[in-house]
């Protein structure tokens, strides 16, 4: 076809250095629509923060301060040197650095994020396996239209609903708030629960689907008979064998969970009242603080390349097939 | 012989479909209906159901009626989300079916600006785009459907891939057919299907989200009633009236099921080999 | 131990499918001594698969099976699952045919070589690993203590084979089935595998079956040889006897079909007429007789008993060959 013509000296390049060259046009374009986000306001930035009342010296020393008023490319290389050296800008609300605000509330939110990882993967797992082992069976079928039903779930519904039964009726757990670390890992543990169990429901039935796909798949597979003969109990082979091919998919998918999670949490956080990165986001937007919303949007965006970066660097390294001798 | 998970799909998917039909009149002919208005009380507020005639579902914290916001609250959410997956839908087509019919430079720039698009925090980018213009229907489409757009366009661009070496197309090029003709009357329509149907799946995605986004107070502005906003306001007499969260909940839930239910089934007819993408 | 290793009794496997039950094994009975090689030939198609994985409990799931398995004295068919499983895990061992795909590509070869031992007798992880660097040692692997850690991908076919051989052994198996498990090697690569089975067999008075399709692979090795034709065994003796004074017509024909080296230049091969046989038939007599240049009538609607001949050879055909193929 003629496209072949097209397309044939971008091959040449070699497939690291083209997405190495993919990646850093992605960032450009992330970076370049967080910059503009300003430029999305009607009128000035300044009259938006300071309001009505704002007299004429208070918005020009706001511009003056931020450069809202500064063209767009002296305002966008200027805020990119700043991400390399690890300078946001300061908080129009608290006048604390962005990076250093951001860098307080991540915590709690890597603590739920991965909590919810944690437990999708366990109730995952085990029900992935045994109902891709037997497809059609009672299990698969009870599995299968649960994964749909849990889909079906918006985080905020699981929330409500969670808070309803297991907060308010029994008073298990507490209705909302946020004990860090520091109160002990008990304590900690009782607020962070309700939240990451709300994540997780949503991001259960991706990695179950997943898995129990691959699983159907493996069990036809040749050595599977092999090990089979051989009269090796099947807990065994199931998760020995036909689970670790499926170990690389499900952490990938993990990974990407994650990454969706810690920008995803912001629901969670505000019904919960959590001090995390939503909860951040959620006080900057009705004060307009541009640089921390800037910030948020862009730290996430980041996160989410590297660790999608991380992933593919993680197949060739870690998948035996793969890998060199 | 019928395969088996259509069959299997049958009750299920009878009263998916029902229900979203159900809801699509009431949506539609929501005028119609004698009902109050959805933003004036109509009595004592937190009202028990069943109370009195016609608001069988009771009154909120201030009054108004839950029947009235619940109606009323799916046409913004049905609104919303099929503006929004109608608008991803025929945006991510086109560009997935440019990507695979250009190849080459045009390729690489379509993939780049999708996945930037990917590497932004959906919540987060509607959140910041929260801050800086006022939110309403015409600007909530916009956002998540171009939001949106890039799981169409890799969808679109493999299903045009698969069929750019079918021989009707490479019979259609030898004739001497022009890009427009190539593009239009034999790639597009073989895309059709499998867009569509994923398109309904969709749906279900964008009620999610647009009722996060209601819940989190950055959706269509108050009073206008939204299942999320009803939610959001009514937690706060969770103990009290459950039933002003659990009523919407359920309501959303039943539609995300169902357009999940339907969109799943269309998905397994269209390509019975698709796994899941979300 | 007295008694034979293998006794198999009419046994029957059965699949259901869309065009009717498919007769893939039809009444096979079979002994095998200790220490003796038995060799199962057919076409492909012909059950021979089916009936090595019958007698290991591995048929497909939708197959109705009868017939009685011994093996050394015990009865498979009257275990329950599981302990047949195990049973069979402990004491016979299967060399499939595909070594790449026998063998769990993301699973180090010295585990998936001791998992089984450390299963069936108990072995800690290090004498597991010890016994698996003694096995590669035994099937001729090259610097077995590195190599445990190595994943199917990094060695070659041959040596592969290699592998799931010391997986079939790790065990002590008392009965070691090879199904055609030098077809998809190199020719140069067959021989030394053949040898090595063949040879691992005498030296632990283990008893062999090697199925093939390939009568070359059979002749020089096996003590006996049974011929299988649509889910039957149609002629049965010692190797000697069956190669060289065949009785059955397709054993006959079969033997026609090998290119000989000491025939006249330009002597046209025999070919076998007709196709193999559907196993889903249900038409009655004997199945080669479509195929067969001395069919009577009585082939047609009456299925040839196997009979005994002195000197063990047995064959099921009414109008037998004369012996002395040419």
């Amino acid at each position: 076809m003629t496209a072949g013509a097209l397309a044939a000296p971008r091959v040449r390049l070699g497939r690291s250095a083209r997405r190495a060259a993919h990646l850093l046009a992605v960032l450009l374009l992330v970076t370049l629509a967080a910059a503009a986000l300003v430029d999305l306001m009607p009128g000035s930035p300044s009259a938006a923060i300071l309001g009505p009342t704002a007299t004429p010296e208070q918005l020009a020393a706001m511009d003056a301060e931020y450069g809202f008023d500064r063209p767009f490319p002296v305002r966008y290389l200027d805020w990119v040197g700043g991400l390399l050296t690890g300078d946001l800008g300061r908080s129009v609300q608290s006048g604390q650095p962005v990076l250093g605000t951001i860098l307080e509330r991540l915590p709690v939110t890597l603590e739920i994020a991965l909590l919810a990882v944690g437990i999708s993967l366990l109730v995952a797992v085990p029900l992935g396996v045994y109902s891709g082992a037997r497809v059609g069976g009672p299990l698969d079928r009870v599995v299968t239209a649960g994964a749909s039903a849990l889909m079906s779930i918006p985080v905020f519904v699981a929330g409500v609903v969670l808070i309803y039964l297991l907060a308010l009726t029994t008073g298990w757990f507490p209705v909302s708030g946020w004990a860090p670390l520091s109160a002990g890992l008990a304590e900690n543990l009782r607020f962070a629960f309700l939240p990451a169990v709300a994540l997780a429901v949503g991001e259960t039935p991706t990695l179950l689907r997943l898995l129990r796909g691959d699983v159907v798949a493996t069990l036809r597979e040749d050595f599977v008979r092999t090990a089979a003969t051989r009269g090796l109990p099947r807990r065994y082979i199931l998760f020995r064998h036909v689970l670790r091919p499926s170990a690389l998919p499900l952490v990938t998918m993990a990974a990407v969970v994650f990454g969706r999670l810690l920008a995803g949490s912001v629901v969670v956080e505000s019904l919960f009242a959590l001090p995390g990165l939503g909860g951040l986001a959620l006080q900057s937007i009705p004060a307009k603080d541009i640089p921390v919303i800037q910030g948020l949007v862009v730290l996430v965006a980041i996160t989410y390349v590297v660790v999608n970066m991380l992933v593919d660097l993680g197949y060739t390294v870690l998948d035996p097939r793969t890998r060199a001798r | 012989m019928t395969n088996t998970p259509t069959r299997r799909g049958g009750t299920a998917l009878w009263l998916a479909s029902g229900w979203l039909g159900l809801l699509g009149l009431l949506a539609l002919g929501v005028g119609l209906l004698p009902l109050p208005a959805p933003d004036a009380p109509v009595g004592g507020p937190n009202l028990p159901p069943f109370a009195s005639f016609p608001e069988i579902l009771g009154t909120d914290g201030i009054g108004r009626s839950v029947l009235s916001r619940l109606i009323h609250g799916a046409r913004i959410s049905l609104t919303v989300s099929i503006g929004a997956t109608l608008l991803a839908a025929v945006l991510g087509g086109l560009l997935g079916v440019l990507a695979a019919y250009l190849r080459g430079f045009a390729e690489s720039v379509i993939g780049v600006v999708l996945d930037a698009i990917l590497a932004f925090p959906p919540l987060l980018l509607l959140l910041a785009l929260a801050a800086v213009v006022r939110p309403g229907v015409g600007t909530l489409v916009a956002s998540l459907g171009l939001l949106f757009v890039p799981p169409f366009a890799r969808l679109a661009k493999a299903a045009a891939l698969a069929r750019l070496n079918r021989e009707y197309v490479v019979a259609a090029e030898a004739l001497g057919a022009g890009h427009g003709r190539l593009l239009f009357r034999e790639l597009m329509p073989g895309c059709v299907p499998p867009v569509a149907s994923y398109a309904v799946v969709m749906a279900a995605l964008m009620i999610m989200v647009e009722g996060a986004l209601s819940f989190l107070g950055v959706g269509i502005p108050p009073p206008a009633p939204s299942w999320g906003a009803m939610i959001a306001a009514g937690k706060d007499f969770l103990a009290m009236s459950p039933q002003l969260v659990l009523v919407p909940c359920a309501a959303m839930f039943l539609t995300v099921l169902s357009f999940n239910t339907v969109g799943e089934h269309l998905r397994a007819r269209v390509d019975p080999g698709a796994g899941d993408a979300r | 131990m007295k008694g034979p290793l293998l006794v198999v009794e009419d046994l029957r496997c059965h699949i259901p499918s869309a065009r009717g039950t498919v007769r893939a094994v039809d009444g096979v009975s079979l002994t095998l001594a200790r220490g003796q090689v038995l060799g199962l030939v057919g076409e492909s198609g012909c059950g021979k698969s089916t009936l090595v994985r019958t007698l290991v409990g591995a048929a497909p799931a939708r197959a109705s099976v009868s017939g009685a398995i011994t093996v050394s004295g015990a009865s498979l068919t009257d275990m329950p699952y599981e302990a047949r499983r195990a049973f069979v895990g402990r004491h016979v061992g299967m060399v499939f045919q595909d070594p790449m795909s026998a063998l769990n590509p993301v699973v180090p070869v010295g585990r998936q070589i001791g998992e089984a031992v450390r299963h069936h007798h108990g072995l800690s992880r290090a004498a597991a690993r010890a016994r698996a660097a003694d096995l590669l040692e035994q099937v001729g692997v090259p610097d077995p203590g590195r190599r445990l850690r190595h994943y199917p991908h990094q060695f070659s076919g041959g040596l592969r084979q290699r592998i799931t051989i010391a997986m079939a052994l790790s065990c002590d198996p008392e009965l070691l089935i090879a199904d055609e498990a030098t077809t998809a090697l190199d020719v140069t690569v067959q021989r030394q595998i053949l040898d090595l089975l063949t040879g691992l067999a005498r030296d632990r008075g283990m008893g062999l079956i090697m199925v093939s399709h390939d009568l070359g692979v059979i002749a020089g090795r096996a003590d006996e040889t049974a011929v299988m034709y649509a889910g039957r065994i149609v002629e049965r003796g010692p190797t000697r006897e069956v190669f060289g004074r065949a009785r059955h017509r397709y054993t006959d024909a079969l033997l026609g079909a090998i290119p000989r080296l000491d025939a006249p230049p330009h002597t046209r091969l025999r070919v076998i007429p007709g196709a193999p046989p559907d196993l889903a038939g249900t038409a009655p007599g004997c199945a080669f007789a479509p195929r067969c240049p001395a069919r009577g009538e009585r082939c047609e609607s009456e299925s040839p008993p196997l009979q005994g001949e002195s000197g063990g050879h047995a064959h099921a055909c009414f109008h037998p060959a004369e012996g002395e193929t040419t």
